[in-house]
């Protein structure tokens, strides 16, 4: 019974080989018979081309029935990861084990096979997993809820939340802005952070995004959102006080000043590009932080592996 | 069936029970280390020594993330001389629309120079030196226009930073002067292997690693098994935003490790940069540790606990002694210019601070990174 089953799963992999060998023959056969064409039936080149080409291919088929069996696995695997000769031991290595696990049991061959594809396959998803949430950007986990929430409560974890919730609340300040159609009066928005879309939305007051508002009532919030967003996160004695620059975040303070001391005067189109313009730099400095730190540990926690998992 | 009920429940909570029973008996036989310092002052690099020593090393993703490290520090050091060098000339800087800001911004800022009896004034010729040549300006464009989300070093990048740092003496003079204007002393090992690093096969070498500076936020604990002793060790950002966040870790502390870098007498603390007018002898990183070393001592909690006191980057504060005498920062000082009477007096400064007497107090000092345990 046992010889029947080896003789089962040997069958199944010559299978593929065969079909290797037909494709083989079919690739080679195309150039062949192109030369064979082209050149008169007495050239030496045609002979050359003759003998090139069958070496080609009798060299091809003796690789495949010498049966790498990298061949086998997909292409899309192959090309994601640095360390192939590993994988493909490691490959080999499960793909025993689970042929030694179902040995015993007293399953057909080919459920068997099955459990065994599957199995490699698992292995390779949980390793693919890992490329993935190494080559993860920080934006992408930003702009997916799953990823948004499991990277903020990281942050909670690290204490180090006031970065992110900076991102969140500048990013609805420039959402209210697009509502209201401020930014129309100006050139553009400036650096744009992607977080996921309702999150940003959700958690506005209805009467904040209503579109009959005065432009000039709409304008004053804005003016108030920037103030709290200073007070909030920039100024020496926030409560949420981010680790920026003094480069930064003088140019915060300054710009506040002016406007604590003329609010009344002060115009759209004149105000609102440098105060965005002095909180971009600060959320591209809170970003690098980000990205180089928090970030990469986040990358390395068991958290995101499982999350790419789910990616994948 | 309530009585089923609460069963099932008391046999939960008598679970939970003893995970916490657990969790607690694992926590008091970890001793807890709190790194702490003012920033800069080399936390996290004492934490990726330890790890390097007693941890499991680094493994190939954590040194991925270093050569990103690597990377964003080469490019932000390089953005910020190049930005610099243009405010000290009054260059205007090429691509960033400036215009925004000078209805009131300019203005004010003269201002407050002005009034600011703390700046020291430059003479034309001083900053003529920091002048970048017409034939840089487009690496200059290039450099200060990136900020892209992944900041790997492209071949581009590479010779736009080599042709700078290699051939534009205003770099050169602005990097000299990195102190005030808070340019980590490691950038100019990277700037100097920028070839090296820039290579899409580069991971980085032990040396690399710990050579590597950037901001930390927030905090990362790890434990490490030393003998049979268990360590458990918390690392924090030193920023003055970060300092607040450290009274969160203060219970149960078996010991603080109190890192003080010794160069850092001349240097301007990270979130005082403004340009080359700064005085050092004003404010200065050196106060700004004494100033968190007082305060830390002063914790009720920290009555009891022991300090260990890190003096580190010992090597290039034997070379920075020739140039820069320690009066920055201790006034009173009436030594020598020299290494070990320099040391010697910082070290008692720092022991000297501590008002409890039965208090213990241990003095380390690091070389590169070699530690030396009994100096003296």
């Amino acid at each position: 019974k046992k010889k029947k089953k080896k003789k089962k799963k040997k069958i199944y992999i010559y299978k593929q080989e065969l079909k290797a060998i037909l494709y083989n023959v079919l690739f080679w056969a195309i150039p062949l018979v192109v030369t064979l064409s082209m050149f008169d039936e007495a050239t030496y080149e045609r002979q050359l081309s003759l003998l090139t080409f069958a070496a080609l291919l009798h060299a091809t088929d003796a690789l495949i029935m010498l049966r790498p069996k990298d061949l086998y696995y997909s292409l899309q695997e192959s090309t994601c990861c640095k360390w192939n000769c590993l994988r493909v031991r490691n490959n080999y290595q499960v793909e025993y084990e689970a042929i030694e696990m179902y040995k015993n049991s007293k399953v057909n061959p080919e459920m068997m096979m099955m459990a065994v594809t599957s199995k490699v396959r698992e292995y390779s998803s949980s390793r693919r997993a890992i490329e993935l949430s190494y080559q993860i950007t920080l934006e992408k986990i930003l702009s997916e809820k799953d990823g948004f929430e499991l990277f903020a409560s990281h942050l909670v974890k690290e204490l180090s939340l006031e970065n992110v919730l900076f991102l969140v609340e500048y990013m609805q300040l420039k959402y209210f802005l697009s509502i209201h159609q401020l930014h129309l009066r100006i050139q553009d928005l400036g650096y744009h952070v992607p977080i996921y879309g309702s999150l940003i939305q959700k958690t506005f007051h209805p009467q904040l995004l209503r579109t009959d508002m005065s432009a000039n009532t709409a304008w004053n919030i804005c003016l108030d959102m920037f103030e709290y967003l200073s007070t909030h996160y920039v100024l020496p004695n926030a409560i949420a006080l981010l680790n920026l620059s003094h480069e930064s975040s003088s140019v915060i303070a300054m710009q506040m000043h002016q406007l604590a001391t003329n609010r009344d005067q002060v115009s759209v189109e004149d105000t609102l590009p440098s105060l965005l313009f002095v909180f971009d730099a600060a959320t591209k400095d809170v970003i690098r932080l980000l990205r180089g730190d928090s970030f990469y540990r986040f990358q390395l926690s068991r958290e995101c592996i499982r999350y790419c998992e789910d990616l994948v | 069936m309530g009585g089923c009920m609460s069963d099932s429940q008391d046999t939960t909570d008598r679970n939970v029970e003893r995970e916490i029973e657990k969790d607690k008996k694992q926590d008091t036989r970890a001793h807890k280390l709190l790194l702490l310092g003012a920033g800069g002052s080399g936390k996290s690099t004492f934490f990726k020594q330890l790890k390097a020593i007693h941890g499991e090393g680094h493994n190939d993703r954590e040194k991925e993330g270093f050569k990103r490290q690597i990377h964003g520090q080469v490019v932000e050091s390089i953005q910020l001389l190049i930005r610099q060098c243009k405010t000290v000339t009054k260059d205007p800087l090429p691509g960033i629309k400036d215009e925004d800001d000078e209805p009131f911004g300019n203005d004010d800022l003269d201002d407050a120079r002005l009034s600011n009896s703390l700046k020291v004034e430059m003479t034309e010729t001083e900053i003529a030196q920091f002048k970048i040549a017409k034939e840089f300006d487009q690496s200059c464009q290039y450099l200060l226009e990136i900020h892209g989300s992944r900041s790997a070093l492209t071949e581009q990048l590479v010779t736009h930073v080599k042709s700078l740092w290699n051939e534009c003496p205003a770099i050169q003079a602005m990097f000299e002067h990195r102190n005030k204007i808070g340019i980590p002393d490691s950038s100019a090992f990277f700037f100097n292997d920028i070839e090296r690093i820039g290579r899409s096969d580069y991971t980085p070498d032990h040396k690399d690693i710990v050579l590597a500076r950037y901001r930390t936020t927030g905090m990362t604990e790890k434990e490490f098994h030393i003998k049979d002793a268990v360590f458990k060790v918390l690392d924090v950002g030193g920023q003055r935003n970060e300092r607040k966040k450290w009274i969160h870790f203060f219970d149960g502390v078996t010991a603080v490790l109190f890192v003080v870098s010794l160069t850092c007498y001349d240097e301007v603390p990270f979130e005082d940069v403004t340009d080359l007018a700064a005085d050092v002898t004003l404010m200065n990183s050196m106060l700004e540790s004494i100033k968190v070393f007082e305060d830390t001592l002063d914790f009720e909690c920290f009555q009891k606990t022991g300090f260990i006191l890190f003096f580190n980057k010992a090597d290039l504060m034997q070379e920075k002694i020739k140039r820069v005498p320690i009066t920055n920062a201790f006034p009173n000082y009436k030594g020598p210019q020299e290494f070990k009477p320099s040391v010697d007096y910082i070290s008692k400064y720092f022991l000297s601070l501590n008002r409890v007497p039965e208090r213990e107090m241990l003095l380390r000092f690091f070389f590169e990174y070699v530690l030396f345990v009994n100096y003296w």
